[in-house]
């Protein structure tokens, strides 16, 4: 729990400098984490990680060859697609 | 300040002005809300607000057709809002772009990147910029939308760099434009001779970022502070507004300050005039009403169209203060309607 909480800590410290300081700042980060957490799977440690490296990938990426626009839309239906038919994730942990 | 202003003055037509004011929380369902309350509650004379063009669209029926009341809008916005009983005190894009944008292809560069926010201002005022900058000899290499809540530009920095775009003409708003900005210049843009345009960016705005990333953003705007070094009456209002609101909140002209200041102005004219305070005599009073003095200069309504002839002005951030390096001849025409 606490080192839950400091690795948020962390994780704002980060991206502040990157992205200037407002106060809605965290939202985006707060859905993309969540949608990392279900697509990488809970119960480990390594599960949201794995998570977090496909969904920043993709939705960093996928803007430099389509619409910004769609390709907002498009991480999400691909990671609900991939929940669809791995409910688990992409590592299964020991269950919550 | 202008309500205490006319009150201690004697007030309209021998009766004080009483001011009611809602937050809407920038959201247009709170605001449909607010509205409603003002016209069925405190059974207002004349409603003036909002920001966005999606804040207008969704208050404008409740005010006008449903509220039958008066409606103002101070901002400048894409044009094309033709509404009866709805004037608009803002620039428009004819007013913003026709003198500005051969300004930026003389002191710029020819090739024109249009990174925008996805919703109803720029997705139109692109249409009108592009027109404009074909028209002057530019190119628009690309012209992409982004999802408000976006911050991460990189791609679009990306594609500025290496298209070697000279002038990136902005309607990417906040919160999104401060990281923009932040990653084009980390990405050497401004150092390689790029200018930034933003016609939304004013004193308010210039505190988003650090003076070095906005170095040379250019925006075209009916007033800048610096006016106050030259004009008299230009100085009286800001001083006036520094005094009653001393603090973040700027007197400035992207943040609907002079719009609102001119559209009560005109709206005072328009009451004395018909003498009555009933929708239709005083729009039909508006439609043709003038200030000789207001911030920038004066104004005038142009006759069945509801929108409102002003004076533009060019200004570049220099050292984190705006410096202005062009006038319109006179008062511009909106080209609305």
């Amino acid at each position: 729990m606490r080192s839950a909480a400091a690795l948020a800590g962390l994780a704002g410290a980060l991206i502040v400098p990157v992205f200037s300081l407002f106060a809605d700042l965290g939202i985006r980060f707060l859905i993309q984490g969540f949608v990392a957490v279900m697509v990488g799977g809970v119960g480990s440690f390594i599960g949201p990680v794995a998570g977090a490296g496909v969904i920043g990938t993709l939705s960093a990426a996928l803007p430099w060859v389509m619409a910004p626009v769609v390709a907002d839309v498009l991480v999400f239906v691909l990671a609900i697609v991939f929940i669809k038919f791995r409910p688990q994730g992409l590592i299964a942990g020991k269950g919550v | 300040m202008v309500i205490k202003e006319i009150n201690a003055a004697g007030g309209l037509l021998g009766r004080p002005l009483e001011l009611y004011i809602e937050d809407t929380a920038s959201n247009e369902s709170v605001a449909v809300g607010n509205v409603r309350k003002l016209i069925q509650r405190d059974k207002v004379d004349m409603v003036l607000g909002g920001i966005t063009s999606s804040m207008r669209n969704a208050i404008k029926d409740p005010i006008v057709a449903r509220g039958k009341t008066l409606y103002i809008y101070p901002q400048l916005y894409e044009g094309k809002e033709c509404t009866p009983y709805l004037f608009c005190t803002g620039p428009t894009p004819a007013q913003q772009c026709d003198e500005f944008i051969p300004w930026l292809i003389k002191n710029g560069g020819k090739k024109f990147a249009l990174p925008s926010a996805n919703y109803v201002w720029p997705h139109t005022l692109n249409v009108y910029a592009r027109k404009v900058i074909e028209a002057n000899g530019g190119e628009v290499v690309f012209e992409e939308y982004y999802p408000l809540d976006q911050v991460d530009f990189s791609s679009t920095v990306n594609r500025i760099i290496s298209n070697k775009v000279d002038v990136v003409f902005n309607t990417v708003i906040p919160p999104g434009v401060g990281p923009f900005f932040k990653q084009l210049y980390e990405a050497g843009f401004l150092k390689n001779g790029g200018r930034l345009a933003c016609v939304y960016y004013d004193e308010n705005t210039l505190n988003i970022n650090q003076a070095a990333e906005i170095e040379g953003l250019a925006s075209c705007l009916d007033y800048f502070k610096v006016l106050t070094k030259e004009n008299p009456f230009d100085a009286k209002i800001q001083a006036a507004y520094e005094k009653d609101f001393p603090g973040n909140f700027l007197f400035a002209a992207g943040s609907a300050a002079t719009g609102t200041y001119r559209g009560l102005k005109l709206w005072e004219a328009a009451v004395k005039e018909a003498g009555k305070v009933d929708r239709d005599s005083v729009a039909a009073a508006l439609d043709h009403a003038k200030i000789a003095e207001g911030p920038g200069g004066p104004a005038e309504m142009v006759p069945g169209k509801r929108h409102c002839k002003m004076k533009m002005y060019t200004a570049v951030a220099k050292g984190g203060n705006y410096e202005i390096v062009g006038r319109s001849d006179g008062l511009v025409d909106p080209k609305e309607c």
